[in-house]
């Protein structure tokens, strides 16, 4: 196991375990309330602790960068950037661009990039909109104008 | 099946798009159409699990942990078939129950109260260390955090509320389809945006195959027979949360195998099991809706309402009155699933073609269809949310080796689990271990744990 992947487990078993300890000092939960998230926080102690032991055992293993694995920097920025966009433009207008920016940015062409938004304006119309009657959110932005 | 193909959508959704449909139907035909959509959900849920790694609905996750490595294997086509014949096959054994619990239905469920589903419950959970490859310890950890989430809100009996910071969202309680989605669909995207997955998957699914998928049913009769009573067994208990049942039988499958280390390595049993309980699963969930009017789930719940839009009463009347339809849903739920699977079989090399489309056209359909999923579950724009913060987590355990399944086990049986104790404390006190079915029970949860330690020191003394 490697050391970020302890800390990991080692900080929201803490994060956890405050939680509960919280609920029961400063939230004044009552013991019925609080007893099923406590039992949770003791199971997630417990075997933080087995593993961490087990790892003092064999030493942790040292983080080395994979070579094959691909990086999951720029996904992760396009994810996010995903996020952003449908919070402030809503999925109407916010999806269609991400999918333009995205599959243009990956090497489509322009007008094929186009024709993708076209296609996700499509889904999100005719499946979310007129088939489910889903309420779309117009998003943050677009609430303000609209305002 | 359609719906079950969309991330997000589940059987829930199919239903409540197309109850409209039914006002002009007779009630047997309404009731049919209803029912037959609601059933082929998962079947068609099946196929996305294993070539996108995305949980069509919540319960299809359980067949992600060994469909997905047996797609990278090159075996995608024997999991989808596997995956598909045990669907039809669980659709089969959940009718058969149901047709033979007809006539003593009320007696049946009357066995089950709160002490039972608290078992069930507790059963379901005990499986979390289990529950895909790797150390078991982490299994338990994944669990406990699981357990955690599965916690925040308004406590169930007292209506206290726990860890929502203010937010009337946390309130509510984190729902389960953004949780879902976030922990497998999010990191196998960003996977696929890497460019990683499709050069791994291309060209992996053949007709063959899935005929080779087929066969492995057939070859392993008993874990289909086992996996879909254990669906069906699930299903009946009103409120054990059916969705587990998918979990229970992957977890019983890996228990009861020679070798267990093999599972979440991408092994056909591990595809087997839980597709056979998910479709079982709906039969046993209509027995207490027929017998006494009460839905096992909302899916159920659902199909209450089209009853009683159609001019129907279910409970112990109708059962007097409507043998008829009773029956009549029966053979639809049986016929369904059969058809279910051979459609999917004939149109999974086509649907496949999925996995040749270039990741720059499919990311952003994928990734609409997944925010939508997860928005689509309450119009919450929250749950959206949610699914990015999940999607974080989800991230955080693939690089950390931590199972993502025992945590969606956990975080789906801890509110029933918690429920259930308090009823049956508040109803019998600490005698409820003592009622017949929770013997039963226990006794099932210490077969299942005790025998293969049994068979492995038994192995071991011939060896």
């Amino acid at each position: 196991m490697t050391r970020s992947a302890l800390a990991f487990l080692i900080l929201s078993t803490l994060g956890v375990n405050a939680l509960v300890i919280g609920g029961f000092t400063i939230g004044r939960y009552p013991t019925n309330s609080n007893i099923f998230p406590a039992i949770a926080g003791i199971l997630m102690l417990i075997t933080t602790l087995v593993l961490v032991v087990q790892n003092w055992r064999s030493p942790v293993v040292k983080e080395k960068a994979q070579d094959d694995a691909p990086s999951q920097s720029e996904p992760m920025v396009w994810v996010g950037l995903l996020a952003i966009v449908v919070f402030t433009l809503g999925f109407r207008l916010g999806l269609p661009i991400f999918a333009l920016a995205y599959s243009y940015r990956n090497g489509n062409t322009l007008p094929r990039s186009i024709g993708l938004a076209l296609g996700v304006c499509l889904i999100v119309e005719v499946v979310f909109r007129q088939i489910l009657n889903l309420p779309l959110d117009w998003g943050w932005l677009i609430e303000t104008y609209l305002k | 099946m359609v719906f079950g193909l969309l991330p997000g959508l589940s059987g829930l959704a199919a239903l409540a798009v197309l109850i409209p449909f039914v006002y002009k139907m007779e009630p047997f035909q309404g009731l049919a159409f209803l029912l037959t959509c609601h059933a082929v959900v998962y079947t068609g849920g099946s196929l996305t699990a294993i070539l996108l790694g995305i949980p069509g609905s919540p319960p299809n996750a359980a067949t992600i942990v060994d469909g997905v490595p047996m797609r990278r294997k090159g075996l995608g086509g024997v999991a989808v078939g596997a995956a598909l014949g045990a669907s039809g096959l669980g659709g089969i054994f959940g009718a058969l129950v149901l047709i033979s619990l007809l006539p003593i239905l009320q007696s049946v469920v009357m066995l089950f109260g709160p002490a039972d589903a608290f078992l069930l419950s507790l059963l379901g959970l005990t499986f979390i260390a289990v529950m895909g490859s790797g150390s078991a310890w982490l299994g338990l950890f994944a669990g406990g955090l699981g357990l955690f989430m599965s916690f925040i809100g308004d406590e169930p009996i007292s209506g206290v509320p726990r860890y929502w910071f203010g937010s009337e969202y946390l309130l509510d309680g984190i729902r389960i389809i953004p949780v879902a989605l976030g922990l497998f669909a999010i990191p196998e995207l960003l996977s696929l945006m890497a460019g990683r997955e499709l050069s791994q998957t291309k060209g992996d699914f053949s007709g063959h195959q899935a005929l080779q998928g087929l066969r492995e049913v057939l070859k392993r009769p008993w874990l289909a027979i086992r996996s879909s009573a254990i669906g069906a067994a699930v299903g009946i208990v009103p409120g054990a949360g059916g969705e587990t049942a998918p979990f229970v039988a992957y977890a019983l499958a890996k228990q009861w195998d020679r070798d267990p280390s093999r599972y979440g390595t991408g092994v056909v049993e591990g595809v087997i099991a839980p597709e056979a309980s998910n479709n079982a699963k709906e039969g046993g969930a209509l027995v207490p809706t027929l017998a006494f009017g009460i839905p096992g789930s909302s899916g159920m719940a659902l199909l209450l309402g089209a009853f009683l839009i159609l001019g129907l009463q279910p409970g112990p009347d109708f059962l007097r009155e409507h043998m008829d339809i009773s029956v009549g849903l029966v053979i639809v739920l049986a016929v369904a699933n059969l058809l279910a699977a051979a459609l999917m079989i004939l149109l999974a090399p086509m649907l496949t073609r999925v996995l040749s489309v270039p990741q720059s056209y499919l990311v952003p359909i994928l990734l609409t269809l997944v925010v939508l999923g997860a928005y689509s579950t309450a119009n919450d724009m929250r749950d959206v949310l949610a699914l990015f913060i999940m999607g974080v987590m989800g991230v955080v355990f693939v690089r950390f080796g931590i199972n993502r399944a025992p945590f969606l086990l956990a975080f789906v049986l801890g509110p029933s689990v918690e429920r259930y104790l308090q009823v049956s404390l508040n109803i019998y006190g600490g005698e409820f271990l003592l009622r017949p079915t929770a013997i039963v029970i226990i006794g099932i949860a210490v077969l299942a744990f005790a025998a293969p330690l049994v068979r492995q020191r038994l192995q071991r003394r011939k060896a």
